[in-house]
């Protein structure tokens, strides 16, 4: 049954419809609401939310309820997560399924949730919902995922799929069955001579054949390869005879598909790609529509980041143009006037045209 | 398991597995009547190691200081002159002197 | 193993090893105190048959080692981040014993708020902290407890209050929180204080085992390769550096702060205490 729901509030109660029980996060706009509903709805359900004391410390708790095989998530704003970059590296390379949330100030954290902003060869699945009814839906997955893959998941949401309201349906999602947590600690092999060892070091218990760090890191490696030939999820639409191709994600890419259906309507000759899984990015859809295309557009509420990816995708098939930008509100929390059907509009059109790209708007509220 | 050397007197013994000794010497300051010294030959690290004269209580006090396990510490209970040795040393450490070692029981009834 | 001559009716004192190792073999250094006060945990815990519930966190230090050798159900953890870890274990799995092993380094400057909000938050949870004031891992290098006059690498001509600042004195810092229960400094510079320090941790088990709250106990570790000197120099250097500013003894016992004088008294009545032991027994200077 659906009901109405601000966006934070339907992940917390997806999360727990997919069996979380752990959550630690620390105040921060705009994810600071995710983590209230997780405060009051965890405990109803026999779970623990901590407002823990700090990132570093919200990730490492969550990481401890991972260890003890409980579904285990986290949070924060792109900000904070900066911090817990170190433990991500590592929960990875401990094979442990972390879900994260990151509700991010825009589209600047690409780099960061797909790049990895911590050490190491690490990489971990990056789900970006359009809409509130799609985070319901990925939250879920993402829970599975995790656990079907030992590897991190992030959530890539932004201040509109915290903070919008939508009718959604939380009704549990029904997934294959995932592999036993039989590496779990729970303390009832203490001393039994079979004890157990969750770590990301690569070094399994004294006397049982120890991989190595070196072999532990080529076998994370090889997971990620699996992930990536199996796990990509893209949305494309009006590709089979677009003369140019705009790539956009998250809400934004809601608001191109919508834009591009609108003047497909009038004729235009435009098709969208829309990324769901920022990694594993689809490259080959990405490719596919390109080789067909006369020109690439890339709209994301940033710098330009995804672009990286867009090129590596096209590989020289068709020039790529960043037709976004760097758009926020006044506090630089939330969403700027960019994000908005005329501008997309705009822009599409002056690159399909080939004139050049309308000046970015600006918003007016100034400090 | 390699070489070990045991000595055995009135009130209690020590064997001590050389093998794994890293020649740190802190059982020989430690130990109370002194009857520890170190080799001369080395061990298969490298490393002198520890020997036991005879005077040795069971007072457990190498067994406790040793970073590297080699100890294995026995008394005999019913030789007289345990009393006043080794017994006698134990029974007012009970006071949590911070001075003396717990004494566990025999293995067997210590383990499960 | 060769046993003794089968002649005389023996009867073994202690254990050679803790039960709860899976390997007598370990890699630290001549002269360590570290595996001293791992005997000290892995024997309370089997003592006190808490053995089938029991839980590891580690952080990473020349301790680490162990993650592999201990036969404890483990997690490894971050430098720094083992309170954190340990919290969401129990937070999970309350009715099993946790307990983290992080040294000077990781504890009190890597993760120093980790220790201290997981305290405050009176975790069920014992955190130990394995204390020789100096990097050992890296080589020997200033920590946060190095005390003052103490040489390392970082602080050749030793610690200097004006350009290096002072040590924490993190056992105390602790012991003025609120949700910390009980909190004890031991030490293993003698077969005496390793016992007293087994005792430590027996307390502190016991404690969690009856919900009773956060419980700290630290140990301090001869680090003779850190410190650069003779490791039968060990236990002297310590107590006479490390020893005089982080004293030893229980400095929190039932939620009640014992003063630094009344430690002192303590230590000084046992350490006579232990005169007389030795007196008794005929034996020589074991102080």
């Amino acid at each position: 049954m659906k009901q109405l729901m601000e966006g934070s509030e339907a992940m917390a109660e997806a999360a727990i419809a997919a069996g979380c029980r752990f959550f630690a996060g620390y105040p921060m706009t705009p994810f600071t609401e995710l983590h209230e509903h997780f405060a009051r709805l965890l405990p109803e359900s026999g779970g623990v939310c901590i407002n823990a004391e700090s990132e570093l410390e919200a990730v490492g708790m969550s990481w401890g309820a991972l260890a003890t095989g409980a579904r285990a998530a986290t949070g924060s704003t792109g900000q904070g997560l900066s911090l817990m970059q170190e433990s991500f590296s590592e929960i990875t390379l401990a094979e442990l399924p972390l879900v994260i949330f990151n509700m991010a100030r825009g589209q600047q954290d690409y780099f960061q949730s797909t790049r990895g902003g911590g050490h190491g060869d690490y990489r971990h699945i990056v789900l970006a919902p359009m809409d509130i009814g799609e985070a319901v839906e990925h939250t879920q997955l993402a829970f599975h995922l995790a656990d079907t893959w030992r590897t991190p998941v992030l959530i890539y949401g932004d201040y509109l799929l915290a903070h919008v309201q939508e009718a959604v349906d939380v009704t549990p999602i029904a997934f294959p069955p995932v592999p036993a947590k039989e590496w779990a600690v729970d303390g009832s092999l203490t001393g039994t001579g079979r004890s157990r060892i969750v770590s990301p070091l690569g070094f399994d218990k004294h006397g049982r054949p120890s991989e190595g760090i070196e072999n532990h890191l080529r076998a994370i490696i090889a997971n990620q390869e699996r992930i990536a030939a199996e796990e990509v999820r893209v949305e494309t639409g009006y590709l089979d005879d677009a003369e140019t191709v705009i790539v956009a994600f998250g809400p934004p890419g809601k608001f191109v598909r919508y834009v591009v259906a609108a003047l497909r309507a009038e004729g235009q000759k435009i098709g969208y790609v829309r990324p769901i899984t920022l990694w594993p990015f689809p490259y080959d859809a990405v490719a596919d529509a390109a080789e067909r295309a006369d020109r690439v557009g890339v709209f994301e509420m940033c710098a330009g980041q995804m672009i990286d990816d867009v090129r590596l995708g096209v590989l020289g098939r068709a020039p790529v143009t960043f037709i976004g930008g760097i758009s926020t509100d006044g506090s630089g929390f939330g969403v700027g006037p960019l994000l908005d059907v005329e501008h997309i509009r705009a822009r599409i059109l002056a690159l399909h045209r080939g004139e050049p790209l309308p000046p970015l708007p600006h918003n007016q509220r100034q400090f | 398991m390699g070489d070990v050397r045991s000595g055995l007197d009135m009130s209690g013994t020590v064997t001590i597995d050389v093998d794994v000794c890293k020649g740190c010497e802190l059982c020989i300051g430690a130990c109370p009547p002194r009857v520890l010294t170190m080799s001369e030959p080395v061990n298969r690290l490298g490393y002198r190691y520890p020997e036991l004269a005879s005077g040795c209580t069971g007072c457990a006090a190498c067994q406790l200081i040793c970073p590297d396990f080699v100890f294995e510490v026995f008394r005999s209970p019913r030789d007289p002159s345990n009393k006043s040795g080794a017994e006698g040393a134990r029974a007012s450490s009970r006071s949590d002197s911070g001075a003396w070692p717990e004494r566990p029981g025999p293995q067997g009834q210590e383990r499960k | 193993m060769v046993q003794p001559p089968a002649n005389v009716e023996l009867r073994q004192v202690g254990h050679k090893l803790p039960e709860l190792l899976l390997t007598q073999e370990h890699h630290m250094c001549p002269g360590c105190g570290e595996p001293l006060a791992l005997r000290g945990y892995l024997e309370a815990i089997s003592e006190l048959g808490l053995a089938s519930r029991a839980i590891a966190v580690a952080g990473i230090g020349c301790y680490t080692s162990f993650s592999m050798t201990m036969d404890i159900d483990l997690v490894q953890a971050l430098h720094g981040r083992a309170p954190s870890v340990a919290t969401g274990v129990k937070r999970m799995r309350p009715d099993s014993i946790v307990f983290t092993i992080q040294g000077d380094g990781d504890m009190v400057n890597e993760g120093l708020q980790e220790v201290l909000h997981t305290a405050a938050r009176g975790e069920n949870v014992t955190c130990i902290l394995l204390n020789n004031g100096v990097f050992g891992e890296t080589g020997g290098h200033m920590t946060s407890t190095t005390v003052l006059g103490q040489r390392t690498k970082s602080s050749l001509d030793g610690r200097d209050a004006e350009y290096h600042g002072y040590p924490i004195l993190i056992g105390d810092l602790i012991a003025q929180l609120q949700g910390a229960v009980y909190v004890a400094r031991g030490s293993v510079h003698n077969a005496g204080a390793v016992a007293r320090t087994k005792r430590m941790f027996k307390r502190a088990f016991e404690i969690q085992d009856r919900g009773g709250g956060f419980t700290f106990v630290e140990v301090l570790t001869m680090c003779p390769t850190g410190w650069f000197i003779p490791t039968l120099d060990g236990p002297e250097y310590m107590t006479e550096t490390l020893g005089e500013v982080h004293i030893m003894g229980e400095l929190k016992v039932d939620g009640v702060v014992r003063s630094t004088e009344e430690l002192r008294a303590e230590n000084l009545r046992k350490s006579a205490e232990v005169e007389q032991a030795l007196a008794r027994g005929g034996i020589d200077d074991h102080g």
